[in-house]
């Protein structure tokens, strides 16, 4: 983090949905900073809510969703206020972007890849000559990696491959000129050596168009490559969250510990993997105590009655475990999960 | 291995192309390779390198255009006669990439898990009944579970309903394409877990497709590495991550995500270019460095290779 003002302030924030009269509360209470500049991870399984939670920013949620309660401060504005759709239109895209998991929807199938990418500049900036527009667009091509941008303009989305298209799509959301780019899964649909390029054309970009980033995935993996700090979300709550290293090296609530021993670099062959027992909650159902203690096996007593607070484990790390009250008894975390630091990349002697 | 190995399946030169003529597009040039009963067989590559295809070709979903697939020392493909045909079928069964797409969503689960045995036998419904309950017990689901439908099930149970699918034919080797990758990391290990189990139970033989190769050195004895419809490398699986030979595998290697931020600060990545092999004048092989480690090489290459793996051991 190059300075500490926050770009972004999500305070109290309740989402709700409602499903044929039936109410699942999908975020429960999150409270979040993001800071300018930075690269924040959102990790959490399917169902814990770190998709909904971001789409809150850009006005994105389901028509059948809701903020109940809560506010989002961006630039002296509250989001959650936020009603119509030309409200909105202030917003997102040219303050808030978003890169999604599936490259092939979030293009347009029957317009070039150079229209789409003129469309996001000519939004932002009407009143552009056209020649220089398309010059800027061919810029943004080069910038996320494309070769002969020229001739890859004229071209439709099925001509190109799962990871052009998704650099496409960076070109688009970038040629809006944002402040936050929200990447939801953007290389779960993609190979590893092509995953591995596009985090680093995420990078580059953020460099280069000082953006912050709020990076939403459920591999650890990738959270380490590229996030300055994590957000670990369970059940529609953020539950810990902290710089890359303290979550990654000193990890204090029971979910994270559980998270970080799935991996499967952990394994030792031959040995049951480790393995979370259980499902998480039924969110139609009101949550009590902590969202996780059905699955954890060590969980206190208080655990099933009082939601916990944040306790702060140092001034940029925080979780919300009754472990870390100091009446708590004390609960070591699982050894294994020390042996994160001697995973070590594979050396080739070429 | 200490035990004499037994080669269960046998694949030969096996080639399979779609389209013919000008649009002919041989997605398998011939694949080599043998899995030997009781093991885990992996076969990685990235997605359109044919790893899907050569598992359909042995499944007989895909019509093989040359080579031979012997099972059990028998030939499989192409034209078989009726005996063998069922046997295979029992024999050979397939767990799928998505949990969602692979089962019938207006079929209840003692359909689904059914199914193969309706078609291939004549079993009074109180037998079906009570194989169809040992086999959901087996994968961990209960019973109860037989009269609901797919879509009450999370990802992970969806899987296992179609593990015990494949497993209510009392099948010897089973084909897993990606079956873990649709699912949410806590999820992965229950499956691969149950898998495990299952596999040591009943002497099972896997053939396990993935694009995944962290995930792939924890489960499997040998590994072949695929690219665009050939097999670049292959080698009993710490052999492989020790010494990455080809410079395709490396590359894979290398881009592996690791939950480590300090190891991933400091990570070199490999691209592979495969204009870098000089295969015009010197036509690749496919040879054996050390024994059971077999890489797709030229002359030249071969050299090097040799060299590197004599200095890695002397290290």
């Amino acid at each position: 983090m190059k300075n500490n003002d926050i770009i972004l302030q999500a305070k109290d924030v309740v989402v709700k949905f409602d499903l044929r009269g039936q109410i699942l509360t999908a975020i429960r209470n999150v409270s979040l900073d993001i800071y300018r500049g930075e690269t924040i991870a959102i990790v959490g399984e399917s169902g814990s809510g770190k998709s909904v939670f971001t789409k809150t920013f850009n006005g994105l949620l389901d028509k059948n969703g809701y903020i109940a309660q809560g506010e989002i401060h961006y630039d002296n504005r509250d989001l959650a206020a936020f009603k119509t759709e030309k409200d909105w239109l202030q917003i997102r895209g040219r303050e808030i972007a978003m890169i999604l998991q599936e490259p092939m929807t979030s293009l347009n199938p029957l317009k070039t890849i150079g229209d789409q990418i003129l469309e996001s500049i000519t939004t932002r900036d009407p009143k552009l000559p056209k020649n220089l527009a398309k010059e800027k667009a061919l810029q943004y091509l080069r910038d996320v990696g494309i070769t002969d941008a020229e001739r890859r303009y004229k071209q439709y989305p099925h001509e190109f491959s799962g990871g052009m298209r998704q650099r496409v799509v960076i070109a688009t959301a970038i040629a809006c000129k944002p402040k936050i780019l929200i990447c939801d899964e953007p290389t779960t649909a993609l190979d590893v050596t092509i995953q591995a390029q596009i985090l680093k054309v995420i990078k580059d970009m953020k460099e280069k168009y000082d953006l912050t980033v709020i990076f939403i995935t459920h591999d650890l993996g990738v959270v380490a490559n590229i996030a300055d700090r994590v957000a670990v979300m369970y059940a529609g709550d953020i539950i810990e969250v902290g710089k890359t290293d303290e979550i990654f090296y000193n990890p204090q609530h029971p979910y994270t510990w559980a998270l970080l021993s799935s991996m499967p670099q952990l394994g030792v062959k031959g040995e049951e993997l480790f393995s979370i027992n259980g499902t998480p909650p039924n969110l139609f159902n009101e949550v009590v105590g902590d969202a996780f203690a059905p699955r954890n096996p060590k969980a206190l007593k208080i655990d099933f009655v009082k939601r916990p607070p944040y306790f702060e484990v140092s001034p940029t790390h925080k979780a919300k475990t009754w472990l870390l009250d100091p009446r708590s008894p004390k609960v070591e975390p699982p050894e294994h999960i020390k042996k994160l630091r001697d995973i070590k990349p594979i050396k080739f002697n070429n | 291995m200490e035990k004499e190995k037994k080669v269960l399946l046998d694949v030969k030169d096996l080639k399979v192309s779609f389209g013919s003529g000008k649009k002919k597009f041989e997605a398998v040039k011939g694949v080599s390779f043998q899995v030997y009963e009781g093991e885990t067989f992996g076969i990685v590559g990235e997605s359109g390198s044919g790893k899907t295809t050569i598992g359909r070709a042995i499944m007989r979903i895909y019509p093989t255009s040359g080579g031979d697939i012997l099972y059990k020392g028998e030939k499989i493909n192409g034209r078989i006669d009726k005996a063998l045909d069922r046997k295979v079928t029992q024999e050979i069964q397939m767990i799928f990439q998505d949990p969602i797409a692979s089962l019938n969503e207006r079929a209840k689960v003692d359909y689904i898990v059914s199914e193969g045995l309706t078609n291939t036998t004549r079993l009074p419904k109180e037998e079906r009944m009570s194989r169809v309950e040992k086999a959901l017990r087996e994968v961990g689901l209960l019973p109860e579970f037989a009269t609901r439908f797919p879509h009450e099930f999370s990802g992970g149970q969806r899987q296992r309903i179609g593990i015990a699918r494949s497993l209510i034919m009392e099948p010897q080797f089973i084909i897993a394409d990606e079956p873990i990758s649709a699912l949410d990391v806590s999820v992965r290990a229950q499956v691969l877990n149950l898998l495990d189990k299952l596999q040591k139970e009943r002497n099972l033989t896997y053939l396990f497709i993935a694009h995944d190769l962290s995930v792939m050195r924890f489960i499997t004895d040998r590994i072949a590495v695929v690219h665009q419809g050939q097999i670049v490398e292959m080698a009993e699986t710490e052999e492989l991550y020790q010494h990455p030979l080809h410079p395709y595998t490396q590359a894979l290697l290398s881009a592996i995500p690791l939950p480590n931020p300090e190891a991933e600060r400091d990570k070199e990545l490999i691209v592979y270019d495969p204009s870098m092999h000089h295969y015009e004048t010197d036509a690749p092989v496919w040879s054996e460095i050390v024994p059971g480690h077999f890489v797709l090489a030229n002359q030249e290459e071969i050299k090097s290779y040799k060299e590197k793996i004599n200095a890695g051991i002397s290290k």
